[in-house]
């Protein structure tokens, strides 16, 4: 499913970062490939082959909705946004992600087993 | 196969993939807009911005180009993946699937027609055959509570012999009327026939006698005015009565306006109060038993009154009699008759031991069809399950030639359920156009059917495909496609995709499981074609035989025309004279050569049932033999060409003076002499003797299947009944037609009504028209699975041995004779064939033995019919296996090896 040639991104972890990056604002599928590479100081890459398919789940699901609009270049281009109902959505993917972490963290710090 | 074949194949696996791809703008995303083009232009733009990023990073045009298309993968993968999962995907599927299908059947035309015409003609002969045994057996009579109906008739011990069952006489009916508690109603039916005149000429119609009860019995509809009712049977003599629908029509132009209406019958006056319904089911012919010979469509009904007369008379078991019964335990209403007609006194009783028997109406009116329509019923399903086998046969032989597209297209992710759709859906296609194709050709066959059958036939006029019968078919057809589809289709679509693009088809005779399969399916084959051949063979058989019975009469170039003698002769005498003026009058028509009288030919039903005995017989009355007489005149037997074995015929001169004519049966009956002429005999009641002057032949009575009856033939004068035929043996080339035969008869007496007139060879074809329409029947079945057996065994052997193509090839190149090959795959290849073939006749043996009373002369084991059947399936065996066979062998074993 996941395309990353740095760093493999977790199952289910790109739509967490998919409605992080739609928090800052609207953004058509390449800008959010481009800001998850830019943020994550291009550790992690994100293929279209794994992009879309999240985006029309998540559009599938209500999460996140879509219009076209006129990217910065001024080119038709279809915009994501975050809809109400994607916003107790990201809270709960992202305290999952919390509990998964510091679960991953307390299995590699512990000094007994 | 040829690579020509593969190459074709792998072109429309191409254009299945890029078909598909295509659909895709078949699907629309939640706004409306078809996805495909939202998604390219998402792709295009996604690919335009990471080249524009590439070359801002340092990137050359065409390298930045080259870098964002491999990072943007297979775009059909992607669209593959981005709706997975939907509904809508399903569907999708599903049409793509379907249109797959269509375009493979396209291309196997002959695949999909043999398929479809099969099934369609399967279908239609159980469509056609379900909805005559729905109509005729299955559904209930329309009479209301028909299961507490009896038909009540009587068995006379003294006759028991002769006559199992015989009717019942009007001091029976009286006191069961007066006496039986258990009995809602006891109605009597008496049928006869009158003469109408009025009209241009005299009309004889067809009249039942009925008490007015029996209309409530019967619930019998009326189209217009009113039943009869007991106010309408007060007199012997009927003034009022209810007339068919048919016969409404044809004389006063409707049902309405014949209300009120009077009608002559008989001299007499009578008034029309009602019109019966065409469609009401009133009993005919002998389905209320012998010896009342109901008329097909009764054209009056009169009211019966039954005086003190008839009631005192002890003899006259004249009368068809139904029973209703209070309650549904018919037991109680058959002891109470029976009890009542023991105490009956035994002068009223005509000195017989009477018992009577009952028989539920349904019984009664389509009991005796239930055999014969079980029979075909079951035949045409033994058909439909041979064509679904061999609709199996297809699809495994389509299965098998398809096995490496499959393979393909399963190792490029077509999953098991996907492919195993596929193969149902092409089964569908073919099966709903079979379906729909059945249907049709029912709709135009079954009113053919209708016309083709016997008359005697119960409720043929209800008989008609109806939505019920309709949806039963689509649904057993859908049943039928699918399980010959999936069953074949999931072995052989299931298996590694790796081992049958490896083997390629070079397998020794494919998979072990399908040459189970298709040994199975072949011994079915052969099983149900030669079950159903048997069969045939023995309707065919037992037809030969009963055509082969010597009617005892020439029918060839003979007329005979049916005369009611007006009711002022009332003498013997006077009547006998007028049939002289009358034959007289038609000798003189152009084309008629000699003319003939007799009270009743043969193969017209039995009448004038008597005792006969020698002169002072010990014997009591009921231990004597019968006989039926006929009033003939002295040159009826030349006419007819019934051979005198003794003696002469009686001359004119020598009227009155008590000779007779006996039949050979009835000469051996009597007398234990090789020369019977000259003896006396006693006729009945008769208080002088009668001299046998010759003895003749054998006649049939009623049926060809049934045996001699004993005849004594007196003359004319001795006392000939009002209807009588006339025999008219007419030139070959000019036979006369009614016109002038009417002018000859109404010239010697105006007042004479013409009844009918018959070819003589109908007497003998209305006999046999029952059995006729059974070997019509069972004959198309016969045909139709040996055309469907032939086809789906040739199918599966030119299977078989293209499988085996390399096999042979090999054999041959290392030195294998043609004749060895062809035993190795004879015997190979036809032996579960052969198997099935034994299997099938040994059950249609067993077939036969149950419906014995069907056949004539026919015993379950006729060694030449099962000889014929399975030589000629072992023929058609062998040939559907040598011709395909002849094709590999005479490859040589090179190109055979190069075949893929």
């Amino acid at each position: 499913m996941v395309v990353a040639r740095r760093a493999d991104l977790l199952q289910g972890t790109l739509d967490l970062l998919i409605l992080r990056i739609l928090q800052f604002g609207d953004m058509h599928g390449w800008g959010i490939t481009e800001r998850i590479e830019r943020i994550s100081n291009e550790v992690l890459q994100v293929g279209q082959g794994s992009l879309y398919p999240a985006l029309y789940r998540l559009e599938r699901q209500g999460a996140i909705r879509s219009y076209w609009g006129v990217s910065d270049n001024n080119r038709r281009a279809r915009f994501y946004a975050v809809t109400t109902k994607g916003k107790p959505r990201f809270a709960q993917e992202r305290a999952e992600w919390r509990r998964l972490a510091t679960a991953i963290e307390l299995v590699l710090t512990a000094t007994t087993a | 196969m040829s690579a020509n074949t593969w190459s074709d194949r792998w072109r429309a696996w191409w254009r299945g993939l890029t078909a598909r791809r295509s659909s895709a703008s078949l699907r629309n995303d939640p706004s409306g807009e078809p996805i495909s083009s939202r998604y390219e232009e998402e792709m295009s733009f996604h690919l335009a911005m990471h080249e524009e990023h590439l070359a801002r990073e340092g990137s050359s045009p065409s390298q930045a180009r080259r870098e964002a298309a491999v990072a943007f993968g297979a775009r059909a993968r992607f669209a593959e993946e981005s709706i997975e999962d939907t509904w809508a995907t399903s569907i999708e599927e599903f049409r793509q699937d379907a249109s797959y299908a269509i375009r493979a059947l396209r291309r196997s035309k002959g695949f999909a027609a043999t398929g479809a015409l099969s099934l369609a003609l399967g279908l239609a002969a159980v469509t056609m055959m379900y909805s005559m045994v729905d109509h005729i057996l299955l559904r209930p009579l329309p009479y209301s509570g028909a299961e507490r109906i009896v038909v009540v008739r009587t068995q006379i011990e003294e006759l028991a012999e002769q006559y199992p069952s015989t009717p019942v006489s009007a001091s029976l009916i009286a006191a069961w009327q007066e006496q039986c508690r258990s009995c809602e109603a006891v109605s009597a039916i008496r049928p006869g026939g009158m003469t109408l005149t009025g009209g241009d000429a005299p009309l004889r119609l067809d009249v039942l006698r009925v008490t007015p009860n029996t209309f409530a019995i019967l619930d019998i509809p009326m189209r217009a005015g009113r039943w009869l009712d007991a106010t309408d049977a007060t007199t012997p003599s009927a003034a009022t009565g209810v007339v068919s629908e048919a016969f409404a029509t044809q004389r006063f132009g409707s049902a309405q306006n014949a209300l009120s209406k009077t009608l002559v019958l008989d001299g007499r006056a009578i008034t029309v109060v009602g019109v019966v319904t065409s469609d009401a089911l009133i009993p005919t012919g002998s389905q209320l038993g012998n010896l009342v010979p109901l008329p097909a469509r009764a054209e009056v009904i009169l009211p019966l009154f039954l005086g003190p007369n008839d009631i005192n008379a002890p003899g006259g078991f004249d009368y068809a009699v139904m029973v209703r019964s209070r309650a549904s335990e018919l037991r109680l209403v058959h002891e109470e008759l029976d009890q009542i007609t023991a105490d009956l006194p035994s002068a009223r009783r005509g000195d017989l031991t009477i018992r009577t028997t009952i028989t539920p109406i349904t019984e009664s009116i389509v009991g005796g069809e239930r055999q014969a329509l079980s029979l075909e019923l079951g035949a045409v399903v033994v058909l439909l399950v041979l064509i679904g086998v061999n609709l199996a046969c297809l699809f495994l032989t389509r299965a098998d030639h398809r096995q490496r597209e499959f393979a393909v297209r399963q190792a490029l992710g077509a999953g098991r359920f996907r492919l195993g759709r596929l193969a149902a859906i092409e089964a569908l296609l073919i099966t709903t156009v079979g379906a729909f194709g059945g249907i049709g050709l029912a709709y135009l066959g079954l009113p053919v059917l209708v016309r083709l059958a016997p008359d005697t036939i119960p409720r043929l006029n209800e008989v008609s495909l109806d939505w019920r019968i309709v949806s039963v078919v689509v649904v057993v057809a859908t049943a039928l496609g699918l399980a010959s589809s999936v069953v074949p289709g999931r072995f052989a679509y299931a298996t590694d995709p790796a081992d049958a693009l490896r083997s390629g088809g070079r397998g020794m005779a494919g998979s072990s499981r399908s040459r189970r399969w298709r040994r199975g399916l072949l011994c079915a084959q052969g099983a149900i074609s030669a079950g159903l051949l048997v069969l045939t063979a023995m309707f065919v058989l037992s037809f030969a035989r009963l055509l082969a019975v010597p009617t005892g009469i020439d029918t060839e170039a003979m007329t005979v025309v049916e005369v009611s003698i007006p009711e002022r002769y009332d003498t013997p005498l006077r009547r006998s004279s007028l049939l002289a003026a009358v034959a007289d009058r038609v000798r003189l028509v152009d084309g008629v050569r000699t003319v003939a009288i007799t009270s009743k030919l043969p193969l017209d039903g039995e009448s004038d049932v008597n005792t006969f005995a020698r002169v002072n017989d010990e014997r009591p009355p009921a231990a004597l033999p019968l006989a039926n007489l006929r009033y003939v005149s002295s040159d009826y037997f030349v006419t007819v060409g019934m051979p005198l074995i003794q003696g002469e015929t009686f001359r004119e001169r020598e009227l009155g003076a008590g000779t007779v004519v006996v039949s050979r049966s009835a000469a051996l009956a009597l007398f234990d002499a090789d020369n019977v002429v000259g003896l006396e005999l006693m006729v009945g009641d008769d208080q002088v003797p009668s001299r046998v002057v010759g003895v003749v032949a054998d006649t049939r009575a009623s049926r060809l299947d049934e045996p001699a009856v004993p005849m004594i033939y007196r003359p004319l004068v001795d006392g000939v009944r009002d209807v009588v035929s006339l025999v008219l043996r007419v030139s070959e080339n000019r036979s006369p037609g009614l016109g002038p035969i009417q002018t000859a008869i109404n010239t010697a007496e105006p007042a004479m009504p013409l009844l009918r007139i018959r070819r003589g060879s109908e007497l003998v074809s209305a006999t046999l028209a029952r059995r006729r329409f059974e070997l019509v029947l069972m004959s198309l079945f016969a045909a139709a699975s040996l055309l469907s057996g032939v086809i789906g065994t040739y199918g599966i052997m030119s299977h078989a041995l293209a499988r085996r193509t390399v096999e042979l090839g090999v054999r041959r190149a290392l030195g294998a004779d043609r004749f060895t090959l062809y035993r190795l795959v004879l015997r190979q290849e036809l032996s579960p064939y052969l198997v099935g073939v034994v299997a099938g006749v040994v059950s249609a043996t067993v077939v036969a033995w149950q419906a014995q009373a069907l056949l004539f002369q026919v015993t379950p084991y006729e060694p030449r019919a099962l000889g014929g059947v399975l030589a000629l399936m072992a023929a058609v065996g062998i040939a559907a296996c040598l011709i395909p066979t002849r094709r590999v062998v005479f490859v040589t074993g090179l190109s055979a090896l190069r075949v893929e």
